[in-house]
């Protein structure tokens, strides 16, 4: 198998996985909000907190599969994808200062949090793309 | 960053996918060394260097040279 057919091998295998693993975690979020929330059963605290960790396991697959697969790309794609995830992050903490500012202020309705992680997905796609661009 | 590449490739008589397999490298960051849009690292460089036999200041050309 050829180097570019490993990479998108590589590339297929994570795309996928991170799809599922957001669906994955999308879906946890709506069971937990409409199905079995805390404050609707009267749970306490302590017994919201398993249902917390349900919804960081999806996380960590992304996470990993991220890790793999940058681990697999070569190292041009590899800066590419680690300065997109640098991008991410930015947008993502902006994004939290504003709507935190603008809910301060009465602006906005509270946030959920988890609605941060759409745009730093958003953010990171962009920017790997416009890089994939840039060297063509 | 200026380099032979595409010279040096052609010699061999090699496509750039030929020359990204050789490298363990994608044809798209080949390209890209190719145009100068990007500088590769030292291990791929040396990489470079072995494989058309020629020292890495004669592939690259940083422009700075006497």
């Amino acid at each position: 198998m050829s180097a570019t057919d490993k990479q998108s091998s590589d590339a297929r295998r994570y795309f996928l996985r991170t799809f599922l693993a957001m669906i994955a975690f999308t879906a946890i979020l709506v069971a937990i909000d409409k199905l079995i929330d805390p404050s609707l059963n009267d749970w306490d605290a302590m017994s919201a907190w398993p249902l917390v960790l349900l919804t960081c396991l999806p996380l960590l697959i992304y996470g990993y599969e991220v890790v793999r697969y940058v681990r697999s790309i070569d190292e041009m794609l590899a800066r590419m994808q680690v300065r997109a995830a640098a991008v991410a992050t930015l947008a993502m903490l902006l994004a939290s200062a504003i709507f935190g500012v603008a809910e301060i202020y009465g602006v906005m309705e509270p946030l959920n949090m988890t609605m941060l992680l759409p745009i730093a997905a958003v953010a990171h796609s962009v920017a790997s793309m416009v890089q994939q661009v840039q060297v063509r | 960053m200026k380099n032979r590449l595409k010279e040096l490739r052609g010699e061999k008589g090699w496509s750039q996918q030929a020359l990204a397999d050789h490298l363990d490298v994608s044809r798209q960051t080949v390209n890209a060394l190719e145009t100068g849009k990007y500088d590769p690292s030292l291990p791929l460089a040396f990489k470079l260097g072995r494989l058309f036999g020629e020292p890495i200041e004669s592939i690259f050309d940083d422009g700075e040279g006497g």
